[in-house]
């Protein structure tokens, strides 16, 4: 659902309630509740929920309280926003100097204990409802101020605000008319959780005594009760109503806040990427192969928002022997990335698989929890791309190197970091004996995928998973990654890429993938030489050496992502009708193509 | 880290001021009598018996004959100096008697602030990670619920549900000569209320953080290394939370202690809340306006342990250096 249907939705239907539960109250509240009853009844048919021990009604007591509670609540809340959003707004668009005593005055408030602070604060101005509501509002602004603050200093630096004000738009009218209208999600989820801390701080200074004596509210009735010794002499039709009362309505804002926040809604969970869901493997009856790695019939498809779901890695075969570089090219989102964590098994949680992954002639979906983990640590070595968080923020880069060897082959701390030194000097780190106690924000980008790969080769495994190993390098320092990946001699290397100068150095096979499908696979030579696929052509002439040519289609746009035809017909130049049927993977001049035009 | 951590330092300081000062205003500004509210209803009913004398030679001594700002220095130095006036119901020194009670609160928030975060981390923790399951997805609602129920009345409904908890004293600190363990026996009672309440706002926090981690990188490094969950988890992502998770858990510290206090009430605990209670019942100005003193000052000394805590556990921050 849409976030703003979710919130208009939710704000009708408590405005709804709410307005039904005051209407209710206020029309109930003509019950008499005075003492005309018998003390401490037990509820039966005429008064459902028994009578207190001056005899008042407790059913009629409860809704009566209500009124005042709800009203007090929503008071103060109304009142605490109202200042929280000024003082934020005002703090955040008008900066320093207003801003630091706006805000120190913020922490200040914040940091005091709010119960503390109204009990005093009530005891000293006496009990009455607009004394309760005053009081709780200027304990309970802060929150609220501190939240559009932050928000506001968002938005002032908006094109929109910087537009209105270079018409010439004044503060007063920016920040009432541009910014606030902006924050109005946020303020009406601060607001409910507002409203449920006043309604809980009030029943709390109500429950000590503080109350006023002629305006009950449930914090009151339970004072009352308290007092009045209920607890004692059983009387748990006398405790129970206000108790549910309050846990209630407190209850009920808190979750609209939540909800309104987006704190617990889940759009889109974030899952565990744990589990590889092997769904039916249906080519169990293909032989495997001896190969290092043989995928057979791959596909990838997400159950999500698209009916039927479209695969975003279809029918993929590919076989790689032991000591062969592979580099899979293709534009963003065409499934390249995907293809790795599969053969990690850590595809995220939602996507569904086909086909069978083959390694060393072992299904991969067969293998148990520890030999998936083993098989990831030890036999397939993970190159991240260096850029961002690749490295665990708040772990030096010693421990997260030497990990896998401590993990896998049981070497004690002194023992792992002796490899982990050993692997960082070998990618060629400067200082490694220094930089092995360093966090990975001290390290550049070139030195952070070194890092990764270091990481990935201290275990020595057989295969080398490389996600696009030279992104978001400058040219340098993208060509010593390169180097030391061709370097890899005994190692297999499938390498992931956009980088086509990296796929052309690597050598061995290329991989053409397009919407999920491979649309060429050739040798390395031949390829750059001359690519086949009209797609393989565009991409290639693209190429910054071949003068950056803008050949038709080589946008993302007019790829079709469907499984009925070729996905680059809609582009292609040489397209026709026969293009609406998908063609074969076939050999055409030493290269495999899935295009039916013999393109020479 | 020592910038920071001076800043914070000098925020907390400006704290008390603010309170030291609030609390001059109420005394000297509020409607009615500014000697009712220096000595308390009991204490100025006590000395106006005596005599009009006693309340003369009393009002020379706080001042009362000087201008305002006199006045307001001289109440900045008796609070600094830690007089904080005498209570008459309880016929001793305010200082005396809050730092005393406060001991008792702390007894009962201490324990219940370090189990809360523990509880509450640990399997908020655990809830985030697997937060596909069916039944991670009903527990934040249950905990949501059990969140909205104040301490004071889980408490009733506590001791309503089973009138006589076999075993379990319902109110007081100690029976007659008894030992500790009549202590922790006492203590059992309102320690799982609190425990409870706690663990319920602190799970909601971690989990939304261990949510907010999952789509990092540096996770599906950890996992393609072949880690196990529970090594990825408590080795790595914790790691990353544990420091916005501490710095929410101590500002809530001010939130636990306003909810012990109404929970000592029901038990007739025989700490702050009671004393509270007492107070206002009293209307004992001195001993409401000692009691806020003492309560911010464990908060803020809290708050500062946090921050320590807090500056010292991620290395970013440790070297002043924010970038990510």
């Amino acid at each position: 659902m849409q976030p703003e249907k979710r919130i208009r939705q939710t704000t009708c239907v408590f405005a709804f309630l709410l307005t039904g539960t005051l209407l209710g109250c206020a029309f109930l509240s003509d019950m008499n509740p005075e003492p005309i009853y018998t003390p401490l009844m037990i509820p039966d048919y005429n008064h459902l929920l028994g009578t207190d021990n001056s005899g008042r009604d407790i059913l009629a007591l409860m809704i009566q309280s209500a009124w005042i509670s709800l009203s007090i609540g929503l008071g103060s809340a109304f009142l605490a926003v109202f200042t929280g959003a000024s003082v934020g707004c005002i703090a955040g668009y008008f900066r320093s100097p207003v801003d630091d005593l706006l805000m120190r005055l913020t922490d200040v408030v914040l940091l005091v204990p709010t119960l503390p602070l109204i009990i005093v604060l009530s005891a000293y101005l006496g009990p009455g409802v607009i004394h309760a509501a005053l009081v709780i509002a200027l304990t309970a602004w802060p929150a609220t101020a501190r939240v559009i603050y932050a928000h506001v200093l968002k938005l002032r630096e908006e094109p929109f605000v910087i537009n209105a004000k270079s018409m010439g738009a004044g503060s007063i009218y920016l920040m009432f008319r541009h910014i606030l209208p902006n924050c109005r999600e946020l303020l009406l989820a601060k607001a409910a959780l507002t409203i449920a801390g006043a309604m809980l701080a009030e029943a709390g200074i109500s429950f000590l005594g503080l109350g006023d004596p002629v305006h009950p509210t449930w914090g009151s009735m339970l004072h009352d009760a308290f007092v009045g010794a209920a607890l004692i002499n059983g009387c748990w039709w006398w405790i129970l109503p206000p108790v549910l009362c309050i846990s209630g309505s407190v209850g009920l804002f808190n979750v609209a806040g939540h909800f309104l926040s987006g704190a617990t809604a889940s759009t889109t969970p974030a899952d565990t990427p744990e589990t590889f869901s092997s769904a039916d493997c249906c080519n169990q009856a293909d032989t495997p192969v001896s190969s290092l790695l043989s995928i057979r019939n791959l596909c990838i498809c997400f159950s999500g928002s698209e009916v039927p779901a479209l695969p975003v890695v279809d029918k993929l075969d590919l076989d790689v022997s032991a000591g062969e570089k592979v580099a899979v090219i293709g534009a963003t989102g065409s499934g390249k990335s995907l293809l790795l964590l599969a053969l990690l098994g850590l595809l995220p949680a939602g996507a569904k698989v086909s086909g069978s992954i083959f390694i060393e002639g072992k299904n991969l979906s067969a293998y148990s929890a520890s030999a998936l983990r083993r098989h990831r640590g030890i036999f397939a070595g993970y190159v991240p791309q260096g850029l961002g968080n690749a490295l665990n923020p708040v772990l030096t880069v010693g421990f997260q190197v030497a990990e896998r060897n401590r993990v896998h082959r049981g070497f004690d701390r002194t023992g792992a970091l002796k490899a982990a030194l050993s692997s960082l000097s070998a990618v060629g780190l400067p200082n490694p004996d220094k930089r092995i106690s360093d966090y990975p924000h001290h390290l550049s980008g070139g030195m952070k995928q070194r890092v990764l790969l270091a990481e990935a080769l201290s275990v020595t495994p057989p295969l080398i998973l490389a996600d696009e190993p030279t992104k978001g390098l400058d040219h340098s320092a993208a060509a010593e990654i390169m180097e030391l990946i061709k370097g890899l001699n005994t190692e297999t290397v499938l390498a992931v890429t956009h980088d086509l100068i990296f796929a052309r150095a690597l050598g061995g096979r290329i991989l053409v993938m397009l919407a999920g499908v491979v649309v060429e696979e050739a040798p390395a030579d031949s390829f750059f030489r001359s690519p086949l696929h009209p797609y393989s052509r565009a991409l290639i002439a693209a190429q910054p050496s071949r003068g950056m040519k803008e050949i038709a289609g080589f946008h993302i746009s007019g790829i079709m992502r469907d499984v009925s035809g070729c996905p680059y017909r809609q582009e292609c130049l040489i397209a026709n009708r026969q293009c609406e049927i998908r063609p074969p993977l076939r050999f055409f001049q030493g290269h495999k193509i899935r295009c039916w035009h013999d393109v020479s | 880290m020592m910038q920071v951590l001076l800043k914070k330092f000098f925020l907390y300081i400006l704290t008390l001021f603010v309170i030291g000062s609030l609390n001059f205003c109420l005394m000297r500004l509020m409607p009615g009598d500014a000697m009712v509210h220096l000595l308390g209803e009991e204490g100025y009913a006590y000395l106006s018996g005596k005599g009009v004398d006693a309340l003369e030679e009393l009002k020379t001594e706080f001042g009362m004959d000087g201008s305002l700002i006199k006045q307001y220095c001289l109440h900045l130095k008796k609070t600094i100096a830690g007089d904080w006036g005498y209570s008459y119901h309880f016929g001793r020194p305010v200082s005396g008697i809050v730092f005393e009670r406060l001991l008792w609160t702390l007894l009962l928030l201490f324990p219940a602030v370090i189990l809360g975060t523990v509880l509450g981390g640990w399997i908020g923790a655990l809830s985030g990670w697997r937060s596909r399951t069916r039944f991670e997805k009903f527990l934040p609602l249950a905990f949501l619920c059990l969140y909205a129920v104040p301490g004071y009345c889980l408490s009733l409904l506590l001791l309503t549900a089973a009138a006589h908890i076999r075993g379990f004293p319902v109110g007081g600190v100690l029976t007659a000569g008894g030992s500790y363990w009549s202590i922790l026996h006492h203590m059992a009672l309102p320690l799982f209320v609190l425990t409870l309440h706690g663990t319920a706002y602190k799970y909601m926090i971690m989990r939304n953080a261990v949510r907010q981690e999952l789509d990092a990188p540096y996770v599906l490094t950890a996992l393609a290394r072949g880690l196990t969950g529970r090594r990825v988890l408590f080795g790595h992502i914790l790691k990353n939370t544990l420091p916005a998770y501490i710095s929410v858990v101590a500002l809530n510290i001010g939130f636990m202690a306003g909810g012990t206090l109404l929970v000592e009430v029901v038990f007739s605990w025989q700490g702050m809340g009671t004393l509270l209670y007492q107070a206002v019942l009293s209307r004992d100005y001195p001993l409401l306006s000692g009691a806020l003193m003492v309560l911010c000052l464990s908060v803020l000394a809290a708050n500062l342990t946090a921050d320590f805590f807090y500056s010292v556990s991620d290395p970013r921050i440790r070297e002043g250096d924010h970038a990510a």
